[in-house]
């Protein structure tokens, strides 16, 4: 299994890419007052790229991706989203950095009170995209995941799988730039994880940075990737013996 | 199906189009009738300070101008000198107008204080002449009074010094309503922010996960500010009608012997109508309180 480390830190990319690179330098993070979560954390997501985030529960997985999906702002250190200080940046424009990023929940957060399509369609609606537009997409999706005869379905009525596939068609119809996904595998039979793995690879391929926590080592056998490890609050080198995460 | 619940606006001002708030969890309740109170009482405070504002300014520039000359009740024959006095006066410049009144005229001015039949023939009424000068005239009291020297007993009073006098507790009444009216918006705003922050804390899940979706602060605000909006016209209206309607019993109950400030809101009841834009400016105020508490509160989220 190729397992490329994470890059190092390198100089301010040039050239058409670095718009789209995510890059953290010393990254720092706590919540409120209390002991840092997160410490020196550096790496480099070139666009384009694969990553698993992996490292046992506790190391800081789910902090590393408030900080990306920007639900978090870092104590210290530089994050570039996009080409965009994203750690100093107002709130005002951290919106529109939102909108280029997917994010797959671990527990989903669906509305309830919206059917699957409606859910789904929510981040095209944000955007500001065109009713029809929308429907059709919507629906292309949701049949691509098995949901098309569940679309007017609400969640509660909705199986924790069909639900894991709601929450990742959500994160992937607006084509992001960037997918951020925590365990997404984790409810769905192995062919379903096998289309969705599909699902990312194709989105990847299409220049979207696919960012994927797991623990899953079977998800890491299968897909050629870039490894980010995290042990107690602070990225590492990745453990080279059978059976890790 | 895709629901698309306030189509017709124009493309992309609301988005989502769906809601993103559970339709039926929305701000409501007991808020419209507390909305409803509130405007009614705004309505009685305001409506009771403009007809105090008008109705002195009214009086000023009618009484400002009057005099009263008061001939003593003993003085005989005192309607004939009353005359005597009007034939006096007339001469002098600036003068605009002269009545003398007849004495079933004075009679009519007690029996407001008295009662109907109450003025028995031998109270001692004094005869009265009523002066009015002209606009700008520099005629004084005691130009008049000079004039008179030669009537004995005959007192000339000028009705701005009672009117001066009155003026003062009309004042203070009038900034007592307006305070009022103050009062009762800070606590109609109160509300709405109590409101507001209630279905903030309440829908706080849904409303982070479409803030992490890229939502921008305008678009959550509207969630609320639209279902506010909806109260305050609710609230606004029902609390105006009630207005309306009290404002219009005390006008046409009140009877025509009620003198005094209260007679000043009976003379003008139809200016309730005045109130009927309150529901629209209850409505904005609710809307506006609404949009600016969640853009206060969606400041603590990064």
């Amino acid at each position: 299994m190729p397992k490329a480390q994470a890059q190092a830190v390198t100089p301010a990319l040039e050239g058409p890419h670095s718009a789209n690179r995510v890059r953290f330098e010393n990254v720092g993070m706590r919540y409120g007052l209390g002991k840092e979560v997160l410490r020196n954390i550096t790496f480099e997501l070139d666009p384009g790229s694969f990553h698993f985030l992996t490292g046992p529960s506790g190391a800081g997985k789910t902090s590393l991706l408030k900080l990306l999906y920007l639900a978090h702002r870092p104590s210290r250190g530089v994050i570039e989203i996009f080409g965009q200080d994203a750690a100093n940046m107002g709130r005002k424009r951290l919106p529109a950095l939102r909108r280029r990023i997917g994010v797959v929940f671990q527990d989903f957060r669906l509305l309830n009170h919206l059917s699957a399509l409606e859910n789904v369609a929510l981040p095209l609606r944000l955007a500001g995209g065109k009713d029809a537009q929308i429907r059709d997409h919507v629906r292309e999706l949701l049949t691509w995941v098995g949901l098309a005869d569940r679309m007017d379905a609400t969640p509660p009525t909705l199986s924790g799988g069909e639900q894991q596939r709601v929450a990742i068609a959500r994160a992937v119809i607006g084509r992001p730039d960037m997918l951020i996904a925590d365990e997404p595998t984790g409810n769905v039979d192995p062919q379903m994880s096998r289309r969705l793995l599909h699902l990312f690879a194709e989105l990847n391929k299409i220049g979207t940075t696919v960012v994927i926590a797991t623990h899953d080592t079977a998800l890491l056998e299968r897909v050629p990737a870039n490894i980010l490890h995290l042990e107690d609050g602070e990225m590492v080198s990745v453990p080279d013996r059978p059976g890790w995460p | 199906m895709f629901q698309i619940v306030q189509g017709g606006l124009r493309p992309n001002m609301l988005k989502p189009q769906f809601n993103i708030l559970p339709e039926g969890a929305r701000a409501g309740g007991l808020l419209p009738v507390i909305i409803a109170v509130m405007i009614y009482l705004c309505a009685l405070a305001l409506f009771a300070a403009l007809s105090l504002q008008f109705g002195i300014a009214a009086w000023s520039t009618n009484l400002d101008r009057s005099f009263t000359v008061q001939i003593p009740a003993d003085a005989l024959p005192k309607e004939d000198l009353a005359v005597s006095v009007a034939s006096a006066l007339k001469a002098l410049p600036g003068i605009a107008s002269i009545e003398a009144l007849s004495m079933e005229e004075n009679t009519a001015l007690l029996e407001t204080w008295l009662g109907k039949g109450n003025v028995s023939a031998d109270l001692p009424i004094p005869a009265l002449v009523d002066v009015k000068i002209e606009p700008g005239s520099a005629v004084t009291a005691a130009a008049l009074q000079e004039a008179l020297s030669g009537f004995a007993g005959a007192q000339v009073d000028a009705a701005g010094t009672w009117l001066s006098q009155l003026r003062g507790p009309a004042l203070a009444l009038i900034a007592n309503a307006y305070f009022i009216l103050g009062t009762v918006l800070v606590a109609t705003v109160a509300v709405v922010i109590f409101g507001t922050r209630a279905q903030l804390a309440a829908h706080q899940p849904t409303i982070q996960i479409v803030h992490h979706m890229g939502a921008e602060d305008a678009v959550i605000a509207k969630e609320f500010q639209f279902s506010f909006l909806r109260l305050g016209v609710l609230g606004g209206a029902i609390g105006t009608v009630l207005a309306i309607v009290t404002l219009l019993i005390i006008g046409t109950t009140l009877g025509e012997g009620d003198e005094g400030l209260l007679s000043i809101m009976r003379e003008r009841w139809w200016a309730a109508f005045v109130l009927l834009p309150l529901p629209l400016l209850s409505a904005a105020l609710t809307m506006l309180t609404a949009r600016l508490t969640v853009f206060y509160a969606l400041r603590s989220i990064p």
